[in-house]
């Protein structure tokens, strides 16, 4: 069996599996009566409604032709979500100014045109701009440095 | 992982500082930073706002910021979670209140004892509770409602602004104390509750006297009872609940407290403070518009009311059966 | 009829130096946070608060007023720049407004939602002024199964964002509605799908996910063209304004967006939220041509903005008659009042009539501020597109961590972010468009609630969505609307199945 439309199939497929996850987990919770639901009523409603779509999506894909997967690309992917969680941790632990640089040195490498000392003039810009915005005029709770 | 390494962090920290000052030394230079008062609510309500005025006279008095830090969720665990962790120096502070007290039964699994790992400072205002019916409730008094309750059992709709909030607590305590039975139906937050108790989709609710006040001045809510032991100031012909159901007390509380091993002398050097604003006349007069009684105590009769204060209201909680994961 | 010596009076005190100071400030504070994403009136209005301790009400309500239908303005401006919505009714201003700054059209974009919501904010505040306590009913009106019956209209509405495949559309739905049931259930105080994490208490953190799923996938997805198709807006940077032609062919969707905006921003449980979606939704319905909503149509622009701008003004109503806070800036203001010694209600009317009067005429004049002071904005904001975006994104980057951690102070939420960024990424990769789940989220937890709360009141008797005429009336408009949407697409099904 040859799958004819790739896209459709496996966006199906993974519908399927969301709403059955749901089901699933929705088992710990009292379901309850249709006049007084219980808290897993709806999530088990909701995933089973989801997964059967997924089937809608899925089943066709097998009859009618479409799209073929679509590439990901990793680097642009990987580079701004490291970015994103290495400026959460940063700030926990040394705070916004140093949390804005390695946000930005992270993330500027997902695009490879950009030169290093551009990088470090956007940081630094953004840390100027934002902690003028942010922390001076609207006065949010903010740490700046690392503690001690 | 996140836990030992923040814990690390705080130790190392702790150690780093100790040898070099004495605590004596520490309280005498405290503040030399701005403190963070974590609010573990959203901004806005009676609380937020009181905690605004309680720090706005802080940093006037002790010449640093005391910033407010609003860190809202799961019912203020989140926000305690915060100031439990946070290193004992006097620079985190937490508004304690009710809620703190009734979660300690309320939840299951709680990273923390509140009792245990918060260390009280002080005092800082009480927050009575009103029993309020729709305009349509036939029942005038407190007698005429649990006779009209008894007659209609669980047709009677009661609102609240959640399972195990105050507002919810003090409704089951009612209902545990005059041998009533009443429909809960909760709500996120009290401000859809009162939309709909005007509208009469729910009977009675027990919501804070600064949310309802207005309402009752206005007529469109009737109030049958005062859930503190005493009438209340600012509504003088309404009776306290003891007139009709002795022994039921029920009232929400604020204060401020900080991470177990906050210095005594800090703890006494903030409480000083504290105290001193809620005897200045002019904080007096806006808590008063809050509709707030203040609450003064020494850190020792803080403590001994939240101990208390846990007690009694795991009670209710066991009662109503409420129950959090 | 004194509407005219209530006005006078409104006018007197909000036409002084003091006021107008006040005004201007608070609009010019609501457009900066509302141009930065995630930070939003709530956190500026608690972090003015103590400021209003030491001003009179009228003033205080004035500016903190002006912050909060400041931000709904300039939410606008980066939903249209760069993709990110900062809160939810700016969501449907990405879908026009973002192609729209891609072919150069951003100026126009700008211009048409500062006039729309100008306009909008014109007429509702003649509303707020002429029918409060009248509309006010409404408001006490709407029993839960309405409200249920209005959001199932809603969701079925949310299928009309997309522009793609219509299952995968309902399917977005549904994953937004199962998203929204991670969280405190309200009426069992049950946790469901926390997996222990205590931040996930409160549910899902709509702007780290509307942020992830709109603005950083969208930066990923651009990042991957290199070279020649790298270029994210066309060089040339067209007009400032919208044209006379652009402006006469959007005025009927912006009469449109504002009567549906001013209708649902009086219902104090969830009516605000709807209205940006529900006018785009009705726009695409109803107007000529409509194939080109999702490709940059200007009207698709002009009616969310309209009807948010007119729901920002008339949910003013519970407020200042009801004593109701509709949201939580809302909330703030009473306490704001409450410090004042003043308790919103309906004797505020009566009783302090310069304050009542006084905050609608500094509405209208504080929408003036926003027309004077956005209007020429806009050639700024559109030579900023013409930096090259290799500096641009990591500048868009950095914005929208900051957003998404003030919202709680929690770095738990960027993380959050990291996994909505990926999820949309692949989501957009797959052609499954976001709007329609970002409204499943926003309504999902709401509708259940409302089911379950109408369920308990009437002792489980589900007629009770029938036997109310409003919440009737939207079951048989939910139901003509799936119609409307289904019928052209089984048609087309069908047409390309006998092809084959």
């Amino acid at each position: 069996m040859r799958i004819r439309s790739q896209t459709d199939f496996w966006c199906g497929l993974l519908f399927v599996a969301v709403g059955a996850a749901v089901i699933v987990l929705a088992q710990e919770y009292r379901f309850g009566t249709s006049a007084r639901m219980g808290p897993g009523y709806f999530p088990t409603l909701l995933g089973s409604l989801m997964a059967v779509l997924g089937l809608t999506l899925a089943l066709p894909a097998l009859a009618i032709d479409g799209e073929r997967l679509p590439k990901l690309h990793w680097r642009p992917l990987a580079m701004v979500l490291l970015g994103i969680a290495v400026f959460g941790i940063t700030l926990e632990y040394l705070g916004f100014v140093a949390a804005i640089f390695a946000l930005v040195a992270v993330a500027g490498l997902a695009d490879p045109d950009l030169k290093p000392i551009e990088i470090a003039l956007v940081a630094l810009f953004m840390v100027l701009f934002s902690t003028g915005i942010f922390v001076l005029l609207l006065g949010l709770p903010i740490r700046l440095w690392p503690n001690l | 992982m996140k836990l030992p390494r923040r814990r690390f962090l705080h130790l190392a920290a702790g150690a780093a500082a100790l040898p070099a000052f004495s605590s004596i030394v520490w309280a005498q230079t405290y503040p030399a930073r701005p403190v963070r008062m974590i609010v573990p609510y959203a901004p806005g309500g009676a609380a937020d706002i009181a905690a605004r005025l309680m720090c706005q006279w802080l940093s006037e008095r002790l010449g640093q910021q005391f910033i407010i830090d609003n860190r809202p969720g799961a019912g203020t665990n989140i926000g305690t979670e915060v100031v439990v962790r946070a290193a004992p120096d006097g620079y985190t502070l937490l508004l304690v209140n009710l809620a703190n007290a009734i979660n300690a039964s309320l939840y299951e699994n709680l990273n923390f004892n509140f009792v245990r790992d918060i260390a009280p400072v002080g005092g800082m205002m009480r927050l009575p509770q009103v029993m309020v019916v729709n305009r349509d409730v036939p029942a005038k008094t407190i007698a005429e409602f649990i006779d009209y309750a008894k007659a209609n059992p669980g047709k009677i709709n009661m609102g609240s602004s959640g399972i195990g909030t105050s507002v919810h607590l003090a409704g089951e305590l009612f209902m545990a104390m005059t041998g009533t039975k009443m429909t809960h139906v909760p709500y996120r937050g009290t401000a859809t509750a009162f939309t709909d108790l005007i509208a009469g989709q729910i009977h009675v609710m027990f919501p804070a006297i600064s949310s309802a006040i207005e309402y009752v001045r206005a007529g469109t809510l009737r109030a049958l009872a005062a859930t503190t032991a005493a009438r209340l100031d600012v509504l003088p012909d309404v009776p306290a609940m003891q007139e009709a159901v002795p022994g039921y007390e029920a009232s929400a509380w604020y204060g401020i407290g900080g991470p177990k091993g906050t210095p005594a002398e800090i703890v006494g050097k903030l409480n000083t403070e504290i105290n001193a604003g809620l005897a200045d006349p002019k904080m007096q007069a806006q808590f008063a518009k809050l509709g707030v009684p203040v609450l003064s105590t020494s850190p020792a009769e803080f403590g001994k009311l939240v101990v208390d204060e846990t007690e009694k209201w795991a009670k209710v909680v066991k009662l109503a059966g409420a129950r959090a994961q | 009829m004194d509407i005219f010596s209530n006005l006078v009076i409104g006018f007197s005190v909000a036409v002084t130096l003091k006021s107008l100071a006040y005004c201007f400030v608070g609009v010019f504070l609501g457009t900066l946070i509302g141009v930065l994403p995630g930070i939003g009136p709530v956190a500026t209005v608690a972090m003015l608060l103590p400021l209003t301790f030491k001003l009179d009400p009228a003033t205080s309500m004035i500016m903190l007023a002006g912050i909060y239908y400041g931000a709904q303005y300039g939410g606008s401006t980066t939903a249209i720049l760069v993709n990110i919505p900062g809160e939810s009714s700016s969501v449907v201003t990405t879908l026009d407004g973002y192609q729209m700054a891609r072919q150069g059209r951003a100026g126009p974009a700008l211009g048409i939602a500062a006039i729309g919501s100008f306009a909008a904010g014109t007429v509702a505040t003649l509303i707020v002024a002429l029918f409060s306590p009248p509309l006010a009913t409404i408001a006490l009106k709407f029993q839960p199964a309405d409200y249920f019956s209005l959001m199932v209209f809603g969701l079925i509405g949310a299928v009309v964002l997309a522009r793609g495949s219509l299952r995968k559309a309902i399917a977005m739905v549904v994953l937004g509605l199962l998203l929204g049931l991670v969280g405190t259930d309200v009426n069992s105080g049950v946790m469901r799908f926390t997996f222990g994490a205590p931040a996930l208490a409160e549910g899902i953190s709509f702007v780290a996910l509307a942020m992830g799923m709109f603005g950083v996938a969208e930066v990923i997805y651009n990042l991957e063209q290199r070279g020649q198709d790298r270029q994210v807006f066309t060089s040339k940077l067209g007009r400032v304004l919208p044209s006379r032609a652009e402006l006469s062919f959007s005025k009927w969707s912006i009469v449109r967006g504002t009567a549906l905006g001013s209708i649902l921003g009086i219902l104090p449980g969830g009516g605000a939220l709807l209205a940006s979606f529900a006018a785009y939704t009705i726009e695409k319905k109803v107007a000529r041509a409509p194939r080109d909503f999702g490709n940059g149509d200007i009207r698709g622009v002009a009616a969310p903005e309209s009807a948010n701008n007119a729901g920002a003004q008339t949910s003013f109503i519970p407020m200042l008659t009801l004593g109701i806070p509709s949201n939580p800036t809302m909330a703030l203001m009473i306490g704001a009042l409450m410090i004042q010694g003043i308790q919103p209600g309906p004797e505020v009317m009566t009783q302090r009539p310069e304050l009542f009067w006084g905050i609608i005429a500094s509405m209208w004049i504080g929408n003036l501020f926003l027309l004077m002071l956005n209007l020429p904005m806009i050639g700024l904001w559109v030579k900023l597109l013409a930096v090259p975006y290799r500096l641009l994104f990591p500048a868009i980057l950095v914005f929208c961590c900051i957003g998404v951690f003030t919202i709680n102070n929690n770095v738990f939420d960027l993380f959050q972010l990291v996994a909505f960024s990926g999820i949309g990424y692949v989501l957009l990769k797959l052609g499954c468009e976001p709007a329609p789940l970002v409204l499943g989220l926003v309504l999902g937890p709401m509708m259940e609630e409302y089911l379950r709360r109408a369920l308990l009141i009437s002792l489980g008797d589900p007629l009770v969505l029938l036997a109310s005429p409003i919440s009737a009336g939207f079951l048989i408009a939910a139901a003509a609307l799936l119609v409307s949407i289904a019928v052209p697409a089984i048609r087309a099904t069908r047409e390309q199945a006998m092809k084959e």
